[in-house]
């Protein structure tokens, strides 16, 4: 006879059993290799299906439903959100609905679980380069199938078009694209005399210091110059301002001497001068008048239009050794996600080639502030009656043609991380600068030896 | 299931002394009471056993298999590297040391300075001053508050150019330190928002335990001409022990475990000066996306609490009154 009745002993003894099962079953991968493998030359992953979707709306209904993880919230989420309204009542075939995962790294972190889960939306859209790692797990299909002469990657501006491509293949189109942009107190910089709607060079501005500290706002002097705890994609434009690389294919920091120079710059500027810092908010300081300068992306124009009380100024980032200097390609793109369904790709490039139209990438750059990704959208009525109110939105244009991608070291996240840490050894604390160089170069190169292997995947070498 | 097990056990008055059908009839229906009992008790553990199979050890052991691994979370599977994710873990100089030491620091100043702060306050409130059910309620709201909002609170008074920090070194004829961009504050600016949120609990369990103290023992220590001093040193201190262990152990804990306020305040920097191992984790597994890192980091971070918790377990048991 079996006595049923259970002791503390059982009990742990059920617990443990139990964690022993459940460390089997972790043993093995989320995703086994074999199943991902499985036919990987084909557009279609049959165990992808669709993230949920939400309410559809009753005048949608019975169509293809695709679905958007957008990597914006506020005001740019509104104005996209008005695009595809656009797209779905301009057709009654297809229905994209959209929803806000938050900013782009909680769309890295959600499309990621998404395919853990296998459960994906239709369309995703990565900033600069980060669509790559998720090309290498063959999670995108190509676009070049749906193009046609209607649409095409012709259309779009081609500073952005070979970010998109892996060999001839594109899988992504621009869509939320920039650049960086120098935005300064054009109020303050004319009453003091200083020079405005010109090429401004890094050593020009430190001079003006001393001047632009001579106004007073909120009982203390005006910096001229802040710098943030997330300044890498920055510090791309800076070093080609002082003829640098932060990388050069493969090779980390071929020449250190332009580095060096920058960083002691920055250093400098920041503890010896004293008119540069460090900010904990820099767009906030910079329109409650705190700081005269700032730098931010094209995206930035908009808002801080609207939030200034002052005479908003925009230039090209600021130049040194090289005037004007090069500038680092921002935003991001669409990518086609490689689901069960035929039919939802061939939806979603509809979608695509609407957006893609110059009258949509017009309406999207006059309400977003990216720059107008298709070529043609400059000469949308609304487009040059902005540009024509607002000469700032000129120069977001007219710098495109200094756009370049960032060095392969700074493709990744982990790249920008040490690159972040380093400038802000300098800036924030008062480090020391081949210390600091030193430091980033070994974690530079741990990027390189973590990514070797897909970087010379592309070609890079 | 406290009531249920002695019941199974219980020996059963014999009134029949008759052998053959009986006993086999009680002992079948014994059985099936038995396992009637049985069946209720599993069906009132399965949910709470299930959610701490699936959402506790589960994760614990599927982390600890991962840190042998090199996975990005993108590709398909992990592979198998064995020990070489705890190597660079305790390489010197590594990410690692700096995120423990700045750990233990938080975690030291952390505890202690809330469990003597709250302390006080506690004692203050006991005094029954006037207004004290006023400060007790503003005592204990920050730690009703969201750890992000407490992060977001201090963004604003940490501010050297408009925060309160200006203002109060102002009166002092000091320039603020820049608390979040700095390495020299960044850590202390986490650990000063950080106690402020947990003082007022600290404070309330305190307040609540000294109401509960025995008055006879302080009547009896003040008829042998015990005073002030060393009413509280010799009285209240070993009286609260058992308090202060509970405080001491959640509070290490919770410390340790910190993250909404560094995220929100200093996202572990400038560099990495304000990096502890809830952070360093995060940063691995989600900037970086080194996940075995990040699970090693994470199992290190495990062992650790642990070995603390048992030790403070095992000097509880000498050093703690409970009567």
């Amino acid at each position: 006879m079996h006595d049923l009745s259970l002791t503390r002993r059982h009990l742990l003894s059920a617990l443990g059993l139990g964690a022993g099962g459940a460390a089997l079953a972790a043993c093995t991968g989320p995703v086994s290799a074999d199943q991902n493998a499985a036919d990987s030359t084909s557009n279609l992953r049959p165990e992808m299906r669709q993230a949920a979707l939400g309410d559809i709306p009753s005048k949608y209904a019975d169509r293809t439903n695709i679905l958007f993880w957008a990597p914006w919230t506020g005001g740019l989420f509104e104005a996209v959100s008005e695009l595809f309204t656009m797209f779905n009542d301009s057709q009654s075939d297809i229905y994209a609905a959209i929803e806000s995962v938050g900013g782009y790294a909680d769309l890295n972190t959600a499309f990621t679980a998404a395919l853990q889960a296998k459960t994906v939306p239709d369309l995703v859209c990565f900033p600069e380069l980060q669509w790559l790692q998720f090309y290498f797990a063959g999670a995108l299909t190509p676009l070049d199938e749906h193009f046609d002469d209607d649409w095409n990657l012709d259309a779009y501006l081609q500073n952005y078009v070979g970010e998109g491509k892996a060999g001839e293949e594109t899988y992504v189109v621009p869509f939320a694209r920039s650049t960086p942009l120098f935005y300064y107190n054009k109020t303050l910089f004319s009453d003091l005399g200083l020079p405005v709607d010109t090429q401004y060079t890094w050593s020009q501005l430190r001079e003006l210091g001393s001047e632009i500290a001579t106004v007073q706002s909120s009982g203390q002097p005006v910096k001229t110059f802040a710098y943030s705890g997330a300044d890498g994609w920055y510090a791309s434009s800076w070093l080609w301002a002082f003829d640098g690389e932060w990388s050069d294919g493969l090779t980390v920091m071929p020449d250190e001497a332009p580095i060096h120079e920058l960083m002691t710059f920055a250093n400098e500027w920041v503890h010896v001068d004293g008119t540069a810092y460090m900010a904990q908010a820099a767009h906030t300081d910079f329109q409650t008048g705190l700081v005269a300068a700032v730098h931010g992306s094209t995206a930035s124009m908009r808002g801080l239009t609207e939030a200034v009380d002052f005479e908003l100024g925009a230039a090209y980032m600021p130049g040194e050794v090289n005037q004007p200097p090069l500038v680092p390609t921002g935003g991001s793109g669409f990518s086609l996600v490689r689901t069960e369904s035929q039919e939802r790709q061939d939806a979603t490039a509809e979608l695509l080639k609407f957006l893609g139209s110059p009258e949509m990438s017009g309406w999207w750059h006059i309400h977003s502030g990216y720059v107008p990704i298709v070529e043609a959208a400059r000469e949308e009525p609304e487009v040059v009656a902005l540009h024509e109110e607002d000469p700032n939105f000129t120069v977001a244009i007219e710098q495109l043609e200094n756009a370049r991608t960032v060095a392969p070291v700074n493709w990744f996240q982990s790249g920008v991380s040490a690159l972040e840490q380093a400038l802000s050894a300098i800036t924030g604390d008062d480090g020391d600068v081949q210390a600091a160089i030193d430091t980033l170069r070994g974690e530079y190169e741990d990027v390189i030896a973590d990514n070797r292997d897909d970087l010379e995947a592309l070609g890079i070498s | 299931m406290a009531v249920l097990l002695p019941a199974v056990r219980r020996p059963r008055a014999t009134t029949r002394a008759t052998a053959g059908k009986v006993p086999r009839r009680r002992s079948a229906q014994r059985t099936r009471r038995t396992l009637r009992e049985g069946l209720l008790f599993w069906a009132l553990i399965a949910p709470n056993l299930t959610a701490i199979v699936v959402f506790g050890y589960y994760p614990t052991l599927y982390n600890f298999v991962l840190s042998f691994t090199e996975w990005d979370f993108v590709q398909p599977a992990p592979v198998l590297v064995g020990l070489e994710n705890y190597l660079e873990l305790f390489q010197p100089g590594s990410m690692l040391m700096e995120a423990l030491s700045n750990t233990a620091l938080f975690v030291l100043v952390a505890v202690v300075g809330t469990l003597v702060g709250g302390l006080a306050i506690g004692m203050l409130l006991a005094q029954r001053l006037p207004f004290t059910g006023l400060v007790r309620t503003m005592a204990f709201a920050p730690h009703m508050l969201p750890g992000a909002a407490i992060g977001v609170l201090w963004l604003f008074m940490f501010d050297p150019n408009y925060g309160l920090s200006r203002w109060l070194f102002g009166l002092l004829g000091m320039d603020s330190p820049h608390w979040t961009t700095t390495s020299d504050f960044s850590l202390w600016a986490i650990i000063i928002a950080y106690a402020w949120q947990r003082l007022g609990f600290v404070a309330i369990i305190y307040y609540t335990a000294i109401l509960d103290l025995p008055k006879d023992v302080y009547e009896a220590a003040a008829l042998d001409g015990a005073r002030g001093w060393q009413l509280f040193r010799y009285l209240t201190v070993p009286l609260l022990s058992p308090v202060t262990f509970f405080l001491v152990v959640t509070g290490i804990i919770a410390a340790a475990q910190t993250f909404d306020i560094i995220a929100t305040l200093t996202g572990g920097g400038p560099g990495t000066s304000s990096t502890t191992l809830p952070w360093m984790i995060y940063d691995q597994a989600f900037v970086d996306f080194n996940i075995g890192t990040s699970a090693a980091t994470a199992t290190v971070m495990f062992v650790l609490l642990l070995i603390v918790t048992l030790v403070q377990t095992r000097l509880a048991n000498k050093q703690v009154h409970y009567s």
